[in-house]
């Protein structure tokens, strides 16, 4: 019985939880739709491969942190463009929005960079690492930013991730991604 | 047992408590918002409805159409609304069913999927029916996009069934925005506001909202012609303006002599204006004549 209860608060801890981070109905009349978001929430994000996080971190300090900040802080005034119309490096924290993004598109964004279309310079305004990192590279640093996600966000991440994708297959990613610095280390 | 069970329930009530306080700091529900409902934001409302021709505009208690055939207004029927509620969007979905959808505070989100004979509310997945800017996908039919007073902007994917919150919205009092299939977002295309601070612009995964150019006030309403993503038209009382390069700059572009409430743009190049004293006018793309 104690049991039951206790598994009862963990359910309703949950709904609230999970209600207020996607925005479910309060105020007005239950119905299925309102039912509906509170399903959105019941697959929890699986838990990180702290291997690939320790992985990921040394990589985000050697080849991210210097424009996304050591402790992924970002630029100052990093949502105000410069009169070239260039962005400064955004936050990958909490502060950030890449939580915001699927694994596939955090993923096509490391490897292929990112040109805002309003930016007048030469410049993209995310490099590509395609040719400096190895798909599971990607992987390994996009799993470590997540460490520095509120949970809320991380769920927010993992129903995004579910709908619009994942990271590329590894036999696919390894075919179409150039050789990093994982397989030279390797060999 | 049971004292084991008591000190669990108690670390995870607890626990909840604190992760809901950090998490409405973070998002900002608990703030008070830039976007609660006041008179300043949006007076009527207008949409070109491309499958049969037409035109919806709202005086904000009722719902008229024109067929572009006939010229003639006539009310479409709707259930009574809420006292205090308004119309304040009225959006088309994309895609063959063009599905219609009114939304305004007090009002929440009504869909129709028979050009008007019926409607019902989709909102019950919102925190509150206080919608005060309400835009359809431009290209993807199931998905919408509503501003809710007091909370931010809440997405559906699945035609109004669920809704999450994905955004505060930007600093500024949103009065209406319209989703644009203008190239160059990172996900799906770009959500354009018109505001009290003037018009702001963001992808939308909602990677952050970028004032879109500068305008000489508050901007009433804002449309795309969807045959050119970037070129965007925004009312700024009597005056329309008018940018080619997706809001980087704005130019003068006429004015019908009235000030100008709400927008729409058709397929085939003509703009329509709501006027201030109820009247729509129009011109076609390449004149400055209104008619």
């Amino acid at each position: 019985m104690a049991v039951m209860r206790l598994a009862g608060l963990l359910l309703a801890g949950g709904l609230v939880l999970s209600g207020l981070s996607l925005g479910v109905a309060s105020g007005h009349e239950e119905s299925d739709a309102a039912e509906g978001s509170r399903a959105l929430s019941e697959a929890d994000p699986p838990p990180l491969d702290m291997q690939q996080v320790e992985a990921g971190r040394k990589i985000y300090q050697e080849y991210c942190a210097s424009c996304h900040g050591a402790r992924g802080e970002g630029q100052p005034n990093w949502e105000t463009p410069n009169a070239q119309g260039e962005l400064p490096a955004p936050p990958h924290n909490a502060e950030g929005h890449t939580w915001k993004h699927s694994d596939a598109m955090l993923y096509r964004m490391v490897s292929e960079g990112w040109r805002d279309p309003f930016n007048k310079t030469r410049h993209l305004t995310m490099p590509a690492f395609q040719d400096q990192l190895s798909s599971d590279e990607i992987r390994d640093v996009i799993t470590y930013l997540k460490t520095l996600w509120t949970p809320e966000q991380r769920q927010f991440q993992w129903e995004e991730t579910q709908v619009r994708g994942g990271f590329p297959a590894p036999s696919a990613a390894s075919t179409s991604q150039p050789d990093g610095a994982r397989k030279q280390n390797a060999d | 047992m049971n004292e084991m069970s008591r000190y669990l329930a108690k670390g995870i009530q607890k626990l909840a408590f604190a992760a809901v306080v950090a998490m409405l700091a973070g998002t900002g529900a608990a703030e008070a918002s830039d976007n609660a409902p006041s008179l300043s934001q949006a007076i009527g409302a207008l949409v070109y409805e491309p499958r049969t021709d037409a035109l919806y505009r709202s005086d904000g208690r009722a719902l008229y159409r024109r067929s572009m055939a006939g010229r003639e207004w006539t009310k479409v029927s709707l259930t009574a609304l809420p006292d205090g509620s308004r119309i304040a969007a009225i959006s088309v979905s994309a895609g063959e069913q063009s599905q219609l959808y009114l939304a305004g505070p007090g009002l929440g989100v009504l869909k129709s999927v028979d050009a008007g004979k019926s409607w019902s509310h989709i909102d019950q997945g919102l925190p509150s029916r206080e919608v005060i800017a309400f835009a359809a996908h431009s290209t993807a039919p199931d998905t919408l996009f509503a501003v809710v007073a007091g909370e931010g902007i809440y997405r559906s994917e699945d035609g109004g069934v669920r809704w999450r919150m994905v955004d505060k919205g930007p600093d500024a009092k949103v009065r209406r925005f319209i989703h644009s299939n203008l190239e160059g977002s990172m996900q799906s295309g770009w959500l354009f506001a018109a505001t009290d601070k003037g018009a702001y612009r963001s992808m939308d995964c909602f990677c952050g909202w970028r004032p879109a150019g500068s305008l000489p006030g508050p901007v009433a309403a804002v449309t795309y012609d969807p045959n050119r993503p970037k070129e965007l038209y925004a009312a700024v009382g009597e005056q329309l303006y008018r940018t080619v390069n997706g809001g980087e700059e704005w130019e003068a572009a006429g004015s019908p002599g009235t000030e100008i409430t709400a927008l729409a743009h058709s397929r085939s190049g003509v703009l329509y204006a709501l006027l201030a004293d109820g009247r729509v006018v129009h011109r076609s793309r390449m004149s400055k004549r209104w008619q």
